[in-house]
């Protein structure tokens, strides 16, 4: 009954499920589970993968696997051990990790697939996408770990335990990660400093 | 007038004129900003990919396939088996809850407990027809999915 509906979506808004409840009523049969968790984790994980492959539709392929991961595992969920959101920042990782080793094997060294996000823009707008697609880049060429850790910290915003829980290494690791990750950053974009407007700061 | 640098024994390295300047900020007060490779990353996260209609359709009909394999599962009455464990067995029977003979007994099930836990955390599963209670259930061995190529190692 709509009045029931309405309720029920005013009370989720003021106090969402919990990403465990979700699991479990997901794992048995609620139909509208699937939806609110894709609807929380499907942009983390699709724009996580991105960042990593710096390729859309790999990203995409890479996304729907973590996704379906989480369905296949739902009956065994275990919230004591991971948020939803870690885990899946976990399982993603590896997934790239996998896709990256194939495209090394494949002899595909030289990343020459174009950054998912390069955007023409207006003359105004162009140094800035300019830098954007040169990060981007430079964020490509980083060692695997490093790209992970920068990413994690810098772009998705976790905090440093968390990135360790999902790089499956210690808290120090990870802000050794970080900082080298970023020193690499800066050596890769200082040559293109003046170009890109970094100078005039 | 500026205090001159007395001599207390000790070389005077700094000027210690700071008294008579006015209270503005030195260099060394300034409140600390982010460094700009971070802004620049924090802006990237901005100009994030978002989940097109087409994905998003493909991860729910996942996501419905694999939660009608659980409402099959559950509607198959569950085996009676010698070590019948307390709680009622209303979940597809996992192959934990095997009795622990089939597994090999304790030696093998701390084995199978710490690929367990492995598997959690790489999103690994048994193969669907282990949920199943079948005769394949009964004669193949405990394998936990776990692609080779997801061990990395660390680089540092």
């Amino acid at each position: 009954m709509p009045k029931d509906h309405a309720k029920a979506a005013g009370q989720e808004a003021r106090h969402p499920t919990p990403d465990a409840a979700l699991m479990v009523l997901y794992a048995n049969g609620d139909p509208g589970a699937a939806q609110m968790l894709a609807a929380r984790h499907l942009p983390r994980v699709l724009a996580f993968a991105t960042r990593m492959l710096n390729d859309a539709a790999e990203a995409e392929d890479i996304a729907q696997e973590a996704m379906m991961r989480l369905w296949r595992i739902a009956p065994d969920w275990r919230p004591d051990v991971a948020k939803v959101s870690t885990w899946l920042y976990r399982v993603t990782a590896n997934l790239c990790t996998d896709r990256l080793r194939q495209r090394s094997r494949l002899g595909d060294l030289e990343d020459t697939t174009e950054p998912a996000d390069s955007t023409p823009g207006a003359e105004a707008t162009l140094i800035v996408a300019d830098r954007a697609k040169a990060l981007q880049q430079a964020l490509a060429d980083l060692p695997e770990r490093q790209r992970q850790a920068v990413i994690l910290r810098h772009i998705e915003g976790l905090d440093n335990p968390t990135i360790a829980q999902v790089m499956d290494t210690g808290v120090e690791a990870v802000e050794s990660l970080v900082a080298r990750g970023k020193r690499g950053l800066s050596a890769r974009l200082a040559p293109r400093r003046r170009e890109l407007g970094y100078d005039h700061e | 007038m500026p205090r001159a640098a007395e001599n207390w024994g000790t070389t005077m390295n700094k000027r210690h004129d700071d008294e008579q300047q006015p209270a503005t900020g030195t260099p060394n007060t300034r409140p600390p900003v982010p460094d700009p490779l971070t802004q620049e990353l924090a802006q990237l996260g901005q100009n994030a990919a978002r989940p097109g209609g087409d994905l998003l359709a493909r991860v729910l009909a996942d996501a419905e396939a694999v939660q009608a394999g659980y409402r099959r599962a559950e509607h198959r009455p569950t085996r009676p088996t010698p070590t019948a464990a307390a709680e009622p067995d209303t979940a597809p029977l996992r192959w934990w809850r095997m009795p622990l003979g089939l597994l090999g007994g304790a030696q093998g099930l701390a084995g199978l407990a710490s690929a367990a836990v492995a598997g959690f955390w790489i999103g690994a599963y048994p193969p669907a027809s282990v949920a199943d209670i079948g005769a394949s259930f009964w004669g193949v061995s405990i394998i936990v999915e776990i692609d080779d190529d997801l061990f990395f190692d660390l680089e540092d």
